[in-house]
């Protein structure tokens, strides 16, 4: 037994910024960015928009029908407290019942693929049959206006993805962790750095995460195929964490992937951290792109540094 | 490939006017930024059929003096 998305949703910030301004506001070269990033658009909360709220917002859009969650999941690195346990504050918003499981993970890009594998986890128990797994990030609170790195890339968004237990075997998984790149990528400030008359400011060595993704993201890949006896040409598509332009084409130059199998959205969402991959999903299944039967592989890396991969079947 | 190569690859990948020789660094070239320098990091790693991206300590070399010893070291430049 197993676990099977069944409804993903999304919530997005009101504020929707279009680059090409933004670097003209900051007297930065557009031709030379897109042609790196590939991002058009990114959206970024406003004051009165949190990770919670919009994680609210978007969990609301699968419980005002389905008020049968078993366990809910709150992926997110831009927690309203560091305690409570934001999930539980979820529960709560959402009106579920009280006997249930709720908790936070803290991961970013590779988020949605450890809520996942926890999910598919919990459904294996005879108890258990709806996972709520929300993601939720508003990363762009904590960039700095000269941040070009980051504020070119990063937007802010939230998905909830029921799944739902079935009884065909999920997909096996692997998980790649290097805390050696821990200070690549990080929130400077924060938690217990927290420092008197400074911000919580968002820090990206883009180098090192590049250089981090290429070397090991390709071997992921392989494990992942390997493990589930699977080639791409058996793949409807790979979906890989929605980073940025350059680092999904080398990643699909080094894999040497069928550019046809490559599901990529970067361009009018930005880089949403862990929603990126649900997003993606979400695009696919209202445009019908996807039937049922087919097979996915979805990888997400980054922040950590860290990986996870997995196959999943729709 | 030899030094001279690897000057003209960096320039094309840096689409710089400027003349590129072991004294070109991130401080010189204005092209050369962090953008410029993930596309010295891919260009590298194609034409080195993706043995350039396992050199981790590319990723930070800010000097064109610094990228010849670090290819040279992994025998990948004469």
């Amino acid at each position: 037994m197993s676990g099977k998305i069944s409804q993903i949703k999304l919530q997005l910030p009101k504020n929707k910024f279009n680059i090409k301004n933004l670097c003209k506001r900051n007297n930065w070269n557009y031709e030379k960015i897109i042609e790196k990033t590939g991002i058009k658009n990114v959206y970024h909360s406003t004051n009165t928009e949190s990770a919670l709220n919009l994680a609210v917002k978007a969990g609301a859009k699968i419980t005002k029908r389905n008020k049968n969650i078993d366990v809910l999941i709150y992926v997110t690195q831009s927690p309203e407290y560091h305690l409570p346990t934001n999930a539980c504050i979820i529960q709560n918003k959402l009106g579920l019942k009280k006997n249930i499981i709720s908790f936070d993970i803290n991961q970013g890009c590779s988020g949605f693929i450890y809520g996942l594998f926890t999910a598919q986890q919990f459904l294996l128990k005879k108890t258990i049959n709806n996972v709520l797994l929300i993601c939720s990030d508003t990363y762009t609170k904590n960039i700095k206006s000269i941040n070009k790195s980051c504020l070119t890339i990063f937007s802010d968004a939230a998905t909830a993805t029921l799944i739902k237990k079935n009884n065909k075997k999920s997909g096996e998984y692997i998980f790649y962790t290097d805390g050696s790149g821990a200070n690549d990528l990080k929130l400077n400030f924060s938690g217990n750095q927290f420092q008197k008359n400074k911000k919580p400011e968002l820090f990206m060595d883009g180098r090192k995460v590049l250089s981090f993704t290429l070397n090991v993201v390709p071997n992921i890949i392989n494990q992942t195929l390997r493990k589930n006896k699977i080639t791409f040409k058996n793949l409807k598509y790979v979906i890989f964490h929605q980073a940025s332009k350059i680092v999904i084409e080398n990643l699909v130059r080094k894999l040497n992937i069928p550019i046809n199998k490559v599901f990529i959205n970067y361009n009018k969402f930005g880089n949403t951290v862990s929603s990126t991959i649900p997003i993606c999903l979400y695009e696919l299944m209202k445009k019908n792109k996807i039937k049922k039967g087919d097979q996915i592989l979805i990888c997400g890396f980054g922040v950590g540094l860290s990986v996870g991969s997995t196959i999943i079947k729709i | 490939m030899n030094e001279k190569d690897l000057f003209k690859l960096i320039k094309t990948s840096l689409k710089t006017s400027k003349k590129i020789d072991l004294k070109s660094a991130s401080r010189n070239i204005e092209e050369w930024d962090s953008l410029g320098q993930l596309s010295i990091l891919t260009t590298l790693d194609k034409r080195f059929k993706n043995k350039a991206s396992k050199l981790t300590k590319l990723a930070t070399a800010e000097t064109v003096k610094d990228i010849v010893s670090i290819l040279k070291k992994a025998k990948l430049i004469k």
